[in-house]
């Protein structure tokens, strides 16, 4: 006998990539750079798009990696801020293996470093966004496109 | 099916990867091929690549690969798959850690004895909690189950359900229409 797949019940389901009725985006920055990451955050928001905020300092005491995981998985993009406070942290290369495995659109965006820099070798086959330059025409304006994009697909 | 690891490992420590490799194996684990890294600022993903297939990372730490971005970036792409990370640290100090690394368990090179027996165990239950779900997935009530339902019978955590099954060549894995992992036997 052939059945379809089984309907979940609601109640009983447990899902670690809860979904989020807007697109999210994940935000990931230095706590030196929290002025700037939310200033960001305000464009992202402005572009009709929800955003999730994940300063990284490590004083310890939270887990870094469960943190990563949740903002990558629980959003539809990342954004990485890297500015002279975060290029040469390891959390930045972990993060972008995250988000490459997971297939999620990354958006490097340097903030008073160069693209070449040695330490960005991790984001060197990249487009990388000069946050002083192309921010608005060109992230916001190709984020407003994918947000579009995604919600036509989940009518 | 055996428990398989994969060895994230500097080219010049290849001698301690292989001895490594060669003490897994006796106690039953599969190694999947020891690549070697050369080109610390290759990050690409290979799906192909031994991590993909591999139940658990394994970061062999010395002084030749303690910065080693790469197997950061290897430790997220593992996190992203849900993998289990052990450091095994031999030469280096635990305070020269990054922050990130420090995270993985961590193994000193000298009671690698203890782990492989503990490695075992998880093997043995993990091949325990894969014959429990293919017999759920044999029942004639359902041909599809969901992964969470075959967890809680395997004992295991989802994550850990789906990895076993995806790896196992009876099963096929599927989504629901809620977008929920399912699987059933490919025989049916």
């Amino acid at each position: 006998m052939t059945r379809k797949a089984p309907k979940p019940k609601p109640k009983a389901r447990r899902s670690r990539s809860t979904k989020r009725s807007r697109y999210t985006v994940f935000i990931s920055h230095s706590s030196k750079d929290i002025w700037i990451a939310e200033r960001i955050a305000e464009k992202i928001e402005e572009s009709g798009a929800d955003y999730r905020l994940d300063k990284r300092d490590f004083e310890g005491g939270k887990n870094i990696r469960d943190e990563i995981y949740k903002g990558v998985h629980e959003s539809q993009e990342v954004v990485v801020l890297l500015s002279p406070n975060s290029k040469a942290a390891k959390w930045v290369i972990f993060e972008v293996g995250a988000a490459l495995q997971t297939k999620r659109h990354l958006t490097p965006i340097i903030y008073s470093v160069e693209h070449k820099d040695e330490d960005l070798e991790i984001i060197a086959g990249m487009i990388a966004i000069d946050l002083n330059k192309e921010f608005d025409q060109k992230y916001l304006a190709d984020l407003k496109k994918r947000i579009d994009k995604w919600k036509k697909k989940r009518k | 099916m055996p428990y398989k690891i994969f060895i994230d490992s500097k080219r010049k420590d290849q001698d301690l990867a292989k001895d490594l490799s060669r003490r897994l194996e006796k106690a039953g684990v599969q190694v999947l091929p020891l690549e070697g890294i050369e080109d610390d600022s290759d990050f690409k993903i290979r799906e192909s690549s031994g991590l993909h297939q591999a139940d658990e990372l394994i970061l062999l730490l010395t002084p030749n690969s303690i910065n080693s971005n790469r197997f950061v970036f290897d430790m997220g792409v593992a996190a992203s798959l849900e993998k289990p990370v052990t450091s095994i640290i031999l030469g280096v100090e635990p305070r020269e850690l990054s922050p990130i690394i420090k995270e993985s368990t961590r193994i000193s090179y000298a009671d690698l004895e203890s782990y492989i027996s503990k490695l075992q165990k998880r093997a043995t239950g993990m091949q325990r909690a894969l014959e429990r779900m293919k017999e759920a997935l044999r029942s004639e009530k359902f041909t599809w189950r969901s992964i969470e339902r075959l967890a809680n019978i395997g004992g295991i955590s989802e994550s850990e359900a789906l990895n076993i099954l995806q790896n196992d060549p009876d099963v096929v894995i599927g989504k629901g229409k809620s977008g929920e992992k399912l699987a059933k036997l490919k025989k049916r």
